[in-house]
């Protein structure tokens, strides 16, 4: 168990593809920390700086209170869960596991015990003796999964391990993930590019753009208090609604926060369920809202989702009614609470004061 | 209809298997055919002999040798260039203008004619005007073989030296074929496996031994039954330089036959040992197969 501190990391690709900008990070020990962005962004590349397998260009990466930064790989005691396994496919899966058992001179006596209990933990005491190329895509993650348990690391790396599964393993596998991190309490540091898995698995998530981090904190934090237009759109399915006003910055509101106008629909639409209560769809003084034609209607189960044509542009939103169709004519209407703002630089802005001087009647209603 | 679409694919199979037919089965079976007559080509005399020929063969100490000599040329043949192609193509698995030079450089006898290749080595091993004896004679070579009572290197022109010096000449020439093979199998090795391999403690020696010699496995059978064959069936070396001497050192089986049945007219024994040469291959093929096809690991 340790903490990951990654101190002024610069790297830079060829001499000049810079992807990791002077990048300041500290994953606290035991966490379940998610890295996420846009694809490109440097997450794997990051991943790679603490595993040792790419050197940094500037800057330190500590683990625990050591400094690593010049050490190899396998001194590091970190284990790694590869995008594509990267296990060995001409070794059994018990040989797979205990490649790294041998190399760390463990005694033999010693191995038998360790590869039986992750392989129990695992559940693939089945396939002890069987060649990766005879079991599925979920039970070679696995074994990449045991050969990552039995060394005992101090950090648990993950460059999206999910992402060659079917929808309903990948589930399966969240789940697993989120227990071992339990069980073991290891600091476990998740990559990914799909901002849905990173709010359902992390305990604290780093959302990255161009090698920089554009916001750290819990899952429900940044969903509810986004730091950046960034973070505003990229977190959420889909993610929040954000314009320009007439005189510079932006304004958002979540589509779960937006209702549609007048009609039967009551202010279904608007969630029940979220920490800042239901929307009222009275278009009063405490509301804002804009004449449009539904553009697109999605049903997603128990919510459908739609896509209203504004004057403000495409606005989406979550609803439980499918009362309206295609075509129809609907006010949509958010409640002024639910409206949160940046500047002109795309920050968020917090300051009361502040938020009444940008916004004073220029959302374009 | 059923008739014709089972055997169309016979139809389309035809001009191949007539030319396997004619040209590969029917010259074996009438090898074995010959191999048991004593067939004078003078007279024109066939007469059915059995395995008498074989037995006279067999009992001949310098068939015997030629035997001996295919064998050692063939296995100090393949254990050199499969063990130096293994470690120079590791040593060339990166990607600089030094290694894509010496990559070129290595290669380039295999797409130079044998008869240049031989003709080459003939002036390096000429012992008076050979740039070998003039190397060693400029770095010194020569006083330490003198403390060893030898006065110069006769290379290809002494008994003792001569089917080592084939052996460094057929060395040269299959080496570079050898290490490209072998390159192009490193190569599809996904890199990722081998930072598994670093993140799990592995000193660069394990990760040779037990990762790029196993995963490059298939390779390495494909050219062990390559070169086994093919050293088996050396000619034009044998032919160009030494027409098998001296007294019969360098004689090899192919070159025997040869020179038995269209220099010496002795067709029956010629057969005789086309057929033994035929065992002699089909046997080290299936024991390959039988001693090492379960240890290749196949993607
Ligand atoms: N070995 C390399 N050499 C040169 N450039 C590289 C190398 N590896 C990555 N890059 C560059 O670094 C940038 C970040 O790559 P990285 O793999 O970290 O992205 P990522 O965030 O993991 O994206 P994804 O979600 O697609 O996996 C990319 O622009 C990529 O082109
Ligand atoms: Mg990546």
């Amino acid at each position: 168990m340790a903490s990951i501190e990654f101190r002024g990391v610069v790297k830079v690709y060829d001499k000049k593809n810079l992807v990791i900008d002077d990048l300041n990070l500290l994953i606290e020990d035991g966490s379940f920390t998610v890295l996420v962005g846009p694809s490109g962004c440097g997450k794997t590349t990051a991943l790679r700086i603490i595993a040792g397998l790419e050197e940094v260009t500037k800057g330190s990466v500590l683990i625990g209170d050591e400094d690593v930064t010049k050490k190899e790989p396998g001194d590091r005691d970190v284990a790694m869960v590869f995008q594509n396994y990267a296990i060995y496919p001409h070794m059994t899966v018990k040989e797979n596991i205990e490649f790294g058992l041998v190399n760390a001179k463990v005694p033999k006596a010693e191995r038998e015990v360790v590869v039986a209990a992750v392989l129990k933990q695992v559940g693939l005491e089945r396939h002890v003796d069987e060649k990766p190329s005879k079991l599925s895509g979920g039970q070679r993650q696995r074994v990449a999964l045991a050969r990552a348990i039995s060394k005992k690391p101090r950090v648990f790396l993950m460059d999206e391990p999910l992402s060659n599964l079917d929808a309903k393993l990948r589930n399966q596998m969240r789940r697993e993930l989120v227990e071992l991190h339990n069980k073991l309490k290891t600091t476990f540091v998740f990559v990914t590019h799909d901002q849905i898995e990173a709010m359902t698995m992390g305990d604290c998530i780093v959302i990255m753009c161009d090698g920089r981090i554009r916001q750290k904190g819990a899952p429900q934090r940044v969903y509810n208090d986004p730091d950046n237009v960034f973070v505003a759109r990229f977190i959420g399915d889909p993610g929040m609604n954000v314009y320009p006003m007439e005189g510079g910055g932006f304004f958002g509101f979540r589509p779960r926060k937006v209702g549609f106008a007048g009609s039967g629909d009551n202010g279904a639409g608007v969630d029940a369920s979220g920490d800042d209560g239901p929307a009222d769809n009275a278009s009063g003084d405490d509301a804002v809202s804009w004449p449009g034609r539904v553009a697109a209607k999605e049903i997603l189960g128990s919510e459908v989702l739609y896509c209203v044509k504004t004057k403000l542009g495409d606005v989406m939103l979550k609803t439980s009614s499918a009362g309206r169709g295609m075509d129809d004519l609907a006010t949509v209407s958010v409640p002024r609470k639910n409206l949160v703002f940046f500047d002109q630089n795309e920050d968020r802005v917090r300051d009361e004061n502040e938020i009444r001087r940008l916004a004073g009647g220029r959302l374009g209603a | 209809m059923r008739f014709f679409r089972s055997h169309a694919a016979l139809l389309f199979l035809l001009p191949a298997l007539a030319g396997i037919l004619i040209f590969i089965i029917y010259p074996i079976a009438y090898s074995f055919h010959i191999s048991f007559f004593d067939w004078d080509m003078i007279s024109g005399k066939k007469t059915f002999v059995g395995f008498g020929r074989y037995e006279h063969l067999l009992g001949d100490p310098k068939f015997i040798q030629v035997i001996v000599n295919t064998v050692v040329y063939m296995f100090s043949m393949v254990a050199v260039t499969v063990a130096l192609a293994l470690f120079l193509a590791a040593w060339l698995n990166k990607s600089s203008l030094v290694h894509n030079l010496a990559q070129t450089a290595i290669f380039t006898p295999h797409i130079v004619s044998t008869i240049s290749v031989v003709l080459l080595w003939m002036w390096v091993m000429n012992p008076d005007i050979g740039l070998l004896n003039y190397v060693m004679e400029k770095m010194g070579v020569d006083r330490l073989l003198a403390l060893f009572g030898i006065k110069k290197m006769m290379w290809l022109e002494s008994r003792t030296t001569a089917l080592f010096s084939f052996i460094v000449i057929g060395v040269w020439k299959t080496l570079g074929y050898n290490t490209l093979v072998l390159l192009a199998g490193m190569q599809s090795i996904p890199g990722q496996i081998y930072e598994g391999a670093a993140l799990d403690k592995a000193s660069s020696l394990r990760k040779f031994y037990k990762i790029t010699v196993p995963l490059l496995s298939p390779s390495l059978f494909f050219l062990l039954i390559v070169n086994v064959t093919s050293s088996f069936q050396t000619f034009e070396s044998v032919n160009v330089i030494s027409k098998g001497g001296p007294l019969n050192s360098t004689n090899m089986m192919v070159h025997w036959i040869y020179q038995t049945g269209f220099e010496f007219y002795r067709i029956s024994d010629s057969s005789v040992g086309s057929v033994l040469l035929l065992l002699i291959i089909g046997l080290a093929t299936y024991s390959n197969f039988r001693l090492l096809s379960n240890k290749v690991h196949y993607q």
